[in-house]
């Protein structure tokens, strides 16, 4: 929501054409934006601002693997001298800026804070996230299959960002939201104190954007729902086409399960890697003595969407799902989460 | 000036290749030392994953040999290698690995000259590319 | 609705009150009119779910073997009723491919196949579609109907035309097999062979010199996450314990544990560029000789990466090398586990 009216000082303006200037001038910090790559849109290192894909709906994988990498080397080990071990860790100092950033994805990285830093802090994750600014993109046209509403969210929310952009036509609307995002104006003259026409114009794009997603999914007692139909047929009639491949866990901005291993790289020296990993694989819950208490596709699904709606929900008052419709867009098979919710709200457990 | 010395993986069938690894070093038939030497029973019994692996620990060079077709120990291994490695010969060149760095050959246990000439063409044409990073496992980050 | 569809969901619908099956895979509308989905009909009454349209690319045959590696619930009953699945050409060679490798006894499946003259991609559509600045609306809301060479559609009283060649799938373009090779039934006339297979775009990578080939693939694998949903579409990558997966073990009671710790992980999880390429080329040695090109595994890839050049590329060089075709015969014996006197052996020293 536009704070245009309760903190004008905390508001600006800056032209579309100035943002490649300003970007330049933020020295000391890697840039990561949306660009197009090979027919889709990524988050990639860049360092000429002038192609920035800005218009897309949404990058195929979300940003969080800035914070939460694919693969990440926690540390090494090697042999020192006589029964010695020597320890390293990777040195983690890359400042970074995400700009562009979906509010959906932001609100998905604010999520992976509140894990990331609940029972345990995650040095590795908080680390990343300490040297990070992200500046948001408010969302002009929503895909079809995105229902960030259904889910606490809004294409204009300010979860997780340091400064949100709305797209005005010929500039952005600038509300800084923390002190981090201050600091990167400071030195930038690029940016003008907005008028009544600028804060109206960025209240229409998002009252636009708000109408196209005016389907809302009441998602609201679905953890209590889900709670009681853990045996329920719904399971594997609903799991069947799934191809439990993992996309969609991949590709999601809240998910965040790692399995970590020793790769060794010689004889006597040794890496400590966390990779993602995926409640989908058959082998996730694999246990050594051969049991498997989710063999089947219809307990993993169970699994995921009990997950993101009830547990997480349990345990942070707030779903696990930030509606991006990634996992919609690009399943293979066509799953549809907006359906299942909608198939799950009228289903009546009773009868199951 | 030190040249590069290339580590070739070689594995090599007990009954017939490996045994003219053997006759070469009893006859004091001089080759270079690259290769280190994994025996196993039949060239059939070489998996593709154990090519790849080679590669992936950071072997520059790979040689599979085995019996001459027809003579195969366990009758037709060598057979099924033949099939197998010409797949993965093409697959490896198609994805931009020079073909030069693996190789195949029928070195028989009569054969010592043959296995040192092997080895000196293989290691030899291995040096001419260079280390090999391509499929090396990243070890430090980056 | 076709006269094609009507007769597959008569069918269904009599399977299903006789009794005769377990259930029916076949496509149902999906998210919207732009997409399909697989649909399992268990009831008769809902046999009227199932399409078969132009968006029906998807192989179905994948979820046989699927079923086979479900672990029953504690007191559910085995149901040992075959299953009927919606096949298409290139499904059947799938199909065939795993009748020859005994995954699937023939008396399993009951086939119901369908000539299919081209399945549109739905990534080259909406790309067509904003090309021509199709109103929003439009898209995924516009009925498409094939019409000779191209896909037609109406919206609001203007007519559009998708050319054929720009939104169905390459295999489609050089497809020699639009009529199912094996099946119970055929729904539909049988379609004419017009395709002539074509490896053009294999040729051209092959014809780069080696530098610019790793310079391609490195650069196609720098993008790969590893999740792995390219191997879990596949129709023939069935392995419980999958070669390429480092957590993937059979467990019985008989294992050991030294069996268990030794576990070579030849492939681990990290997508390093460097063990990308090992999944991807074990992958294609695994696949080599059984592979029927139906692309499923490239339009699977969320990070768009080529896998149709990799698979066509085994294709090619089985044929040639080995005069080898996979999916044809369910007699055959696998590539690999079978040799020629006359093998290609002029690469050997």
């Amino acid at each position: 929501m536009t704070s245009s009216n309760s903190a004008k000082n905390r508001d600006f303006v800056i032209k579309k054409e100035h943002i490649p200037k300003f970007l330049k001038g933020l020295s000391g910090y890697s840039i990561y934006a949306p660009v197009a790559d090979n027919d889709l849109i990524t988050f990639k290192l860049v360092q000429k601002f002038d192609a920035l894909a800005l218009n897309y709906s949404n990058a195929v994988k979300s940003p969080k693997y800035l914070f939460l990498p694919q693969t990440e080397t926690m540390f090494f080990f090697k042999k020192g001298g006589k029964d010695k071990v020597e320890v390293s860790e990777p040195k983690q100092e890359e400042k970074i800026i995400i700009f562009g950033i979906r509010p959906c994805d932001a609100a998905g990285i604010a999520m992976l804070d509140t894990v990331f830093s609940g029972d345990y802090d995650d040095t590795f994750y908080q680390k990343r996230r300490e040297n990070s600014v992200l500046i948001g993109l408010a969302c002009n046209d929503p895909d079809k299959n995105c229902f960030c509403t259904s889910t606490g969210g809004a294409p204009d929310a300010s979860d997780g960002l340091d400064i949100l952009l709305t797209d005005i036509g010929d500039s952005y609307y600038v509300n800084v939201l923390t002190p981090k995002g201050a600091k990167l104006l400071e030195k930038s003259d690029l940016f003008a104190k907005p008028s009544a026409e600028h804060a109206k114009a960025a209240d229409k794009t998002h009252k636009n954007a708000h109408q196209k997603l005016s389907e809302k999914i009441d998602t609201a007692g679905l953890p209590e729902k889900l709670g009681a139909m853990f045996e329920h047929p719904f399971w594997k009639q609903v799991s069947m086409k799934c191809l439990a491949c993992g996309a969609c866990t991949f590709l999601c901005p809240t998910c965040f399960c790692f399995d970590i291993n020793d790769l060794e790289y010689t004889d006597t020296a040794t890496k400590r890697v966390r990779t993602w990993d995926s409640c989908q694989f058959g082998s996730y819950t694999l246990h050594t003595s051969g049991h498997n208490p989710r063999p089947n596709k219809e307990n993993r699904m169970r699994n995921r969407i009990m997950h993101k709606y009830k547990y997480h929900y349990d345990n942070f008052k707030s779903p696990g799902c930030t509606g991006c419709g990634r996992c919609i867009i690009h399943c293979p098979v066509n799953m549809n989460l907006k359906g299942i919710l909608k198939e799950l709200i009228n289903l009546e457990i009773g009868q199951g | 000036m030190s040249q590069f010395e290339p580590v070739i993986a070689a594995f090599l069938c007990n009954w017939c290749s490996y045994a003219g690894a053997d006759l070469a070093g009893t006859g004091r038939m001089k080759y270079h030392p690259n290769v280190k030497v994994i025996r196993v029973m039949c060239s059939g019994r070489v998996n593709p994953l154990f090519v790849l692996k080679a590669f992936k620990e950071g072997a520059d060079g790979v040689l599979v040999s085995g019996c001459h077709p027809g003579d195969c120990h366990y009758i037709k291994g060598n057979m099924f290698a033949r099939r197998r490695f010409a797949v993965l010969k093409n697959l490896l060149a198609y994805v931009g690995i020079e073909p030069e760095r693996f190789h195949m050959s029928w070195v028989s246990a009569s054969e010592g000259a043959k296995f040192a000439q092997v080895i000196n063409e293989v290691t030899e044409s291995v040096r001419a590319l260079g280390p090999q990073k391509k499929l090396t496992k990243v070890g430090i980050d980056e | 609705m076709s006269k094609t569809e009507q007769n597959i969901r008569t069918k269904v619908k009599q399977l299903l009150d006789e009794g005769k099956i377990r259930y029916c895979i076949g496509y149902e509308t999906g998210s919207d009119s732009w997409h399909v989905t697989p649909g399992f009909i268990f009831d008769a009454k809902d046999a009227e779910k199932i399409v078969f349209n132009p968006l029906c690319a998807n192989n179905l045959v994948g979820y046989l073997t699927d079923e086979k590696k479900r672990e029953l619930r504690k007191g559910e009953k085995a149901d040992t009723r075959p299953i009927a699945l919606l096949v298409k050409g290139c499904d059947s060679k799938a199909l065939i491919q795993l009748l020859s490798e005994n995954q699937i006894q023939r008396s399993e499946v009951i086939i119901l196949g369908v000539p299919c003259n081209g399945s549109i991609d739905i990534h080259r559509l909406e790309k067509l579609a904003h090309e021509m600045k199709l109103p929003a609306e439009a898209m995924y809301s516009m009925e498409i109907t094939r019409n000779g060479n191209n896909f037609t559609g109406e919206w609001k009283g203007k007519k559009y035309s998708f050319p054929l060649e720009k939104t169905v799938f390459d295999k489609c373009l050089c497809c020699v097999t639009p009529n199912p090779l094996i099946s119970d039934e055929l729904f539909g006339d049988k379609i004419e062979t017009t395709g002539a297979k074509n490896y053009a775009s294999v040729e051209e990578i092959e014809a780069l010199p080696v530098e610019k080939r790793w310079e391609f693939w490195s650069e196609q694998f720098s993008r790969c996450i590893r999740c792995s949903a390219c191997k879990n579409i596949c129709p023939l990558c069935y392995c419980k314990e999958c070669a390429v997966d480092s957590a993937d073990i059979v467990i019985t009671p008989q294992t050991t544990s030294k069996e268990k710790t030794n576990k070579m992980p030849w492939v681990e999880k990290n997508s390093e560029l460097p063990e990308n390429i090992f999944f991807h080329l074990t992958r294609m040695m695994h696949m080599a000789g059984r592979c029927i090109n139906c692309g499923e595994c490239e339009r699977a890839c969320p990070m768009n990466i080529p896998l149709g050049l990799l698979t066509k590329k085994i294709e090619k060089d089985v044929k040639e090398l080995f005069g080898h075709e996979a999916g044809l015969d369910p007699e055959a014996k696998s590539l690999l586990s079978i040799f020629e006197e006359g093998d290609p052996g002029d690469f050997i020293k």
